[in-house]
């Protein structure tokens, strides 16, 4: 059996360019995202009804947790944030339809983080100054240097490893799941009508897709906004 | 409504501890294994590295520990 993501089409450039079904999925939830956006912004009006009101309380709580989590003075994150809230929660529930979670994907995971990884360091050097900055690597004390660096060095690898890990044993275990019931459906003459599958797997979706999914983006975002919070306070 | 949003947090950053702990450790230990290997240095560099990774393990779960502490302070002073 084979979990990975699957290559769907190749692009003969650079001596052979693979597109595999994360990279695919990935721009059909950009694409469904920001046709939504487009289309629920285009007419507000000052005193919201019907789907602006759900869109105001989105904005609304992502705001607040940005100013309550990393202060009033970096309200400016909160719009990365809230993006990178809804699309990895989109993403990681997209099983819930039978697709592919694009985070059960390394690649993908890796690269949110190192996303987090330089914003952190970043806006840290802007804030304190490139001096102020590396001065405070070596804090409290020079000895604790190597330490400091390693420790920071491990965040991106945390960060992308526990997201990576919960969707992908969620995918491997819904599988799994799935083909045991295919079997057992077999075992008593229903081949043709797969009623161990329709029901059961709700459950096990409820747990993995719903709950961990959701819980893991706001893991990831919660995360991404402490080390960006630390490193400029 | 305030309260309710730091459990969230909480929750999350305590999810976050084991793995904060193992990853330094884990990677200061392949780091060391391969420098020995490049350099033919027997274990040296596994011992260093380890104990600098280990270290850094303890590190990370202080930072997270103590993050809120400065805040709080500042929260009474504003006297809220």
């Amino acid at each position: 059996m084979d979990f990975g993501s699957r290559i769907l089409f190749e692009i003969p450039i650079f001596g052979g360019m693979p597109f595999t079904e994360t990279i695919v999925i990935t721009w059909i939830i950009g694409a469904v995202l920001v046709g939504l956006s487009v289309i629920f912004v285009r007419n507000f009006e000052s005193v919201p009804k019907g789907a602006q009101n759900v869109i105001e309380l989105i904005v609304e709580a992502i705001n607040d947790l940005v100013a309550q989590t990393m202060g009033k003075d970096k309200m400016g994150f909160a719009p990365y944030m809230g993006s990178l809230f809804i699309f990895l929660t989109v993403a990681n529930i997209v099983g819930l339809i039978g697709i592919r979670p694009p985070t059960a994907d390394l690649n993908m995971t890796f690269a949110l983080a190192a996303l987090t990884f330089v914003m952190t360091h970043y806006f840290g050097a802007k804030r304190k100054g490139i001096g102020g900055y590396l001065k405070s690597l070596a804090e409290p004390i020079p000895v604790m240097l190597p330490m400091n660096i390693v420790g920071e060095l491990a965040n991106p690898v945390s960060l992308s490893f526990r997201l990576f890990g919960n969707i992908v044993g969620g995918v491997v275990i819904m599988t799994l799941a799935y083909q045991g019931l295919s079997a057992v459906s077999g075992m008593i003459g229903l081949e043709a009508l797969p009623i161990f599958q329709a029901g059961i797997p709700i459950f096990l979706h409820a747990y993995f897709d719903i709950f961990a999914g959701v819980l893991q983006s706001f893991i990831f975002v919660m995360l991404t906004m402490v080390f960006i919070g630390m490193a400029m306070d | 409504m305030g309260n309710k949003k730091s459990i969230f947090e909480n929750l999350a950053l305590i999810t976050y501890l084991g793995v904060a702990m193992i990853v330094p450790i884990a990677l200061t230990l392949f780091a060391g294994r391969w420098l020995d290997e490049k350099l033919g240095t027997g274990p040296l560099f596994l011992f260093i590295f380890v104990v600098i990774g280990t270290l850094a393990a303890f590190r990370n779960l202080y930072k997270i520990g103590t993050r809120d502490l400065p805040k709080r302070k500042g929260r009474d002073d504003d006297g809220s």
